[in-house]
């Protein structure tokens, strides 16, 4: 699989043509990669309207990505990204 | 063919002019007095008329040229004679005006022998030209092809030259003289009168000799300038001195290369010094001149020099400037590398770290530096993310300053016989643990052993990768053992291997490769089981503590990785996109703040509104009426921690790396802390499960009678209770573990030495928590606040480590302990 880094950019093949997301975090959760996506538009600039929860999948041979919408596992990786991006916070405050 | 030339009028007056001379030369020309000189005069003037009458038919002026060259010779003779005969009798008319008419036969003869003096004279140069020519003609051409042979050949050439010049020197000074002999005519006839007139015949007589052969004159001095040119040619010729300007190439590959340099340099030197017609050449930078001549040997010369000039820079000069530019370069190389390596060590430490709190939801997977995911502590990833933007610039620096300077950049990620390594690091592992059980059992300090263990783990931790050679020859051998076909235990052990290479597979679909995945699945666990048991019965204690650790370790992650590659196929196909591609971005930095500054509050909410759909920051604060300060925000964060703590499920496995037998690892020790922590803040709710149990069980004698019924529910009582340290108890069965895991799995069994009826005292507990086992000690800090919170959250006590009068013995899981009813409750 690519190699997959934080604020890497990723063009996904959606039915309403292709978008491109960044890596604005990542968390490994049971044996699975989550990535949470904010689009980004041709500047690289964040599109705040439209940020995703999604697994990393392999579909018919290709990379892919599968949007998380089970409320359950919905609420377990949310809050996983909540803890990671409060210590992001957290650090970003302790440095200013 | 002309026929305008070669026609029967011009081969008739050719052969009558040649007639003519051979007749007047051989002297078989009638000449006797002035009559028959008359004759000859009419004779030459009908001879010439009938030349201009075939010249002045010809139209054509190339065949008139032609008819020029042609006659050249008898034109040329044919005006000698007439100037001299002419003369000669304008002579004669004088003589006889002066003398009378009588001219003395001796007289007229020796006029006419002047003339034909004059006319062999003539002959004698002309040959003497033609044969200059053709001696020219042949030297030139030695000089040109076969030069050695030129020196010979030139003194030959200038033997016969010298011959035919004396004689045609004497021919002219004959000539000279004549025009010079008035004395000769005057002492005769000494006649007084007339002297003057007498002197003007032989006025005439000189000057229509000099008239008559100026060519000669001038062919003779053009002979002389060109024999200059040869006796130079004759002199470089020579051999000593042609080696001055020739390369000899025998004499040359004697030489080394300097000295080869500095002969050819002696060589052009010397052709830049000999004498001839110059040219203009270059020579180290300047304009120098070299005789045209010789250009053939000045280039064969430049040719060689410039070979050796180029041989001494490879052999001497770049060689030289390679081994200082190497100096350079590997100084500067190595600062770069060392550089290189210190972030290396930072990220791969950051990593080390991380390791003790793996699957946990405390790491994030962030960069892959080999295919494989990093793992590093949520806390550390902005130090992970600078020190990696660092790593792969000094990466890219590395390889582009070994490309630029040629060096060789070795292999970062290189590992070399892993296998071996590997194996010897399991052993070192085990021996040491081993010291560190007996040091712990006679109570030695084992802290040096645990860093020893500890270093030697990270060091496996990093040859991991290594090992994929080794763990796909034992699945082999495992799927062997359960799948008939060997074709499809190789596939088997192939997938397990390596996940992806099935799932990115396009044979296969998605449906098929779930079932190939949990079937693997099913059959590593069974085997797991099995290959437990088989350690259990059959092999030494060594043995078994070997296998134990090699078959934990290889399956375990075995099975990690096809649960993670079950992971990867989707679930709901119409949620799945396709990734197109992926790049990095152009400001990575940039990005990076505006995605923390953007999505930190987007992603609190989330957590805790549990929105199934992500809102903006912007909507839900407008809703929510919350500043969007930082510190605000923080406030609200952490009033939801106590009660997301609460809710957090620990999830662990057993499948930890190490076995630490007396010692909590980092997660554990982690997970309790947090446990203790909400343990400390919910106090006041919180009774004591230590209170009660002991009253309840004092209240209760074991000496009073008690219906069954009491003893019954008393019995449930004890058992609801948890056991306490130096609780005591007997066993059931002889059955005992070395460490708490063991005990735990119930796998490597052993056989008490002590009887079943001897007391042993609770030393240690372990807990199950959640699926996870966590070990107290007596002797650990806050052992009884620990216990207690780990109690209070409902934590089930699986096996004890009991204490007897020899001392540590072992650990005992809870179904073989029965324990006393003195020794409970104390």
């Amino acid at each position: 699989m690519e190699k997959l880094e934080l604020y890497k950019i990723l063009t996904i093949e959606e039915e309403n043509g292709d978008k491109d997301y960044t890596i604005a975090n990542m968390v490994d959760y049971n044996e699975t990669t989550y990535l949470y996506l904010i689009e980004v538009d041709k500047e690289e600039n964040l599109i705040e309207s439209n940020q995703m929860i999604a697994r990393l999948v392999i579909k018919d041979g290709d990379e892919a990505i599968e949007k998380v919408t089970e409320e359950k596992e919905l609420k377990e990786v949310a809050r996983m990204f909540f803890e990671l991006f409060k210590d992001m916070s957290e650090e970003a405050i302790g440095e200013d | 063919m002309n026929k305008d030339i070669y026609n029967p009028r011009v081969a008739n007056l050719e052969q009558e002019i040649s007639k003519l001379e051979k007749e007047i030369l051989d002297g078989t020309y009638k000449m006797e007095t002035t009559f028959h000189l008359d004759l000859l005069v009419e004779k030459i003037d009908s001879i010439w008329k009938e030349y201009e009458s075939i010249y002045n038919g010809i139209e054509n002026p190339i065949s008139k040229k032609q008819l020029l060259e042609n006659l050249a010779r008898e034109t040329e003779f044919l005006k000698l004679l007439a100037s001299l005969v002419k003369n000669l009798r304008t002579g004669l008319k004088h003589y006889t005006q002066v003398v009378g008419d009588f001219i003395e036969p001796s007289v007229f003869m020796n006029s006419w022998n002047d003339v034909k003096l004059v006319l062999e004279c003539n002959n004698k140069l002309r040959h003497y030209y033609k044969s200059m020519e053709s001696l020219f003609e042949k030297m030139t051409d030695i000089r040109n092809n076969h030069a050695i042979l030129y020196n010979q050949e030139f003194v030959w050439f200038n033997d016969n030259i010298h011959k035919i010049e004396k004689e045609a020197s004497d021919a002219m000074n004959r000539i000279e003289e004549l025009g010079n002999s008035t004395d000769r005519i005057v002492e005769q006839k000494t006649y007084q009168q007339d002297n003057e007139k007498i002197k003007t015949v032989s006025k005439e007589m000189k000057k229509s000799i000099k008239e008559a052969i100026p060519a000669i004159t001038r062919l003779y001095a053009v002979a002389d300038d060109k024999m200059i040119d040869y006796e130079v040619d004759a002199e470089d010729f020579k051999e000593e001195n042609r080696k001055n300007i020739t390369i000899d190439e025998e004499y040359l590959n004697t030489l080394s290369l300097v000295e080869r340099m500095e002969y050819i340099k002696l060589v052009m030197q010397n052709i830049i010094n000999s004498r001839g017609q110059k040219r203009r050449v270059k020579y180290n930078g300047e304009i120098v001149s070299i005789p045209e001549k010789h250009y053939g040997k000045w280039i064969k010369c430049q040719t060689k020099m410039k070979e050796c000039m180029r041989q001494y820079e490879k052999e001497i000069v770049n060689p030289l400037l390679e081994e200082q530019n190497e100096k350079k370069y590997k100084e500067e190389y190595a600062n770069l590398y060392s550089e290189f390596q210190q972030v290396n060590d930072r990220l791969l430490s950051l990593t080390e770290n991380a390791k003790g709190y793996m699957n946990t939801n405390q790491v994030v997977a962030v960069a892959s530096l080999n295919k494989e995911p990093l793992y590093v502590l949520k806390t550390s990833l902005n130090r992970f993310n600078t020190y990696f933007i660092e790593y792969k610039r000094l990466q890219k620096e590395l390889l582009r300053f070994g490309e630029r300077n040629n060096l060789k950049v070795p292999s970062i990620e290189s590992i070399e016989n892993v296998e071996i390594a590997e194996k010897d690091l399991y052993s070192q592992i085990y021996i040491l643990k081993e010291e560190n059980y007996k040091r712990a059992k006679s109570g030695e300090d084992t802290s040096t052993v645990e860093t020893k263990i500890k270093e030697l783990q990270a060091k496996l931790f990093q040859m991991n990768q290594g090992k994929k050679f080794a763990v796909f020859a034992n699945l082999k051998v495992l799927f062997r053992s359960t799948l008939p076909a060997k074709d499809i235990s190789t596939f088997y052990a192939g997938v397990t291997e390596k996940p992806e290479r099935l799932l990115k597979s396009k044979e296969y679909t998605d449906k098929e490769k779930e079932s190939i995945l949990k079937d693997i699945l099913e059959k590593i666990t069974r085997s797991f089981s099995n290959a437990k048991g088989q350690t259990d019965k059959k092999n030494t204690l060594k043995e078994k503590k070997e296998n134990s650790a090699l078959v934990k370790n290889v399956l375990l992650e075995q099975v990690s990785k096809v649960k993670r590659g079950i992971n990867l196929l989707p679930r709901f196909k119409e949620k799945v996109f396709k990734i197109g591609s992926i790049r990095e971005a152009r400001n990575e930095k940039r990005l990076a703040v505006a995605v923390s500054s953007v999505a930190v509050v987007s992603a609190a909410f989330v957590g805790i509104q549990g929105l199934s759909n992500l809102q903006t920051s912007k909507e839900v604060i407008n809703t929510k009426n919350i500043e969007t300060n930082k510190e605000d925000y923080l406030m609200l964060s952490n009033t939801t921690t106590a009660s997301l703590l609460k809710e957090m499920e620990v999830s662990s496995k057993t499948s930890s790396m190490s076995l630490e037998n007396d010692y909590l690892s980092h997660a554990e020790t982690n997970k309790l802390n947090a446990l203790f922590k909400e343990q400390e803040d919910t106090k006041k709710n919180v009774v004591s499960p230590k209170e009660e149990p002991p009253k309840e069980v004092q209240a209760v004698s074991h000496a009073e009678i008690i219906t069954p019924k009491e003893a019954k529910e008393l019995e449930n009582k004890v058992e609801d209770d948890y056991v306490d340290f130096g609780d005591t108890f007997t066993i059931k069965d002889k059955e005992i573990y070395q460490n708490y895991l063991d005990a735990a799995n119930k796998e490597n069994v052993l056989k008490a030495s002590n009887s079943v009826d001897n007391v042993r005292m609770v030393d240690g507990i372990t807990y199950e928590y959640n699926g996870a086992y966590i070990f107290i000690s007596n002797t650990q800090e806050d052992a009884e606040a620990k216990k207690a919170a780990l109690e209070n959250n409902g934590a089930k006590q699986v096996n004890y480590r009991g204490v007897n009068e020899n001392g540590w013995e072992g650990y005992f899981v809870d179904e073989n302990v029965t324990f006393t009813m003195e020794g409970r409750g104390r």
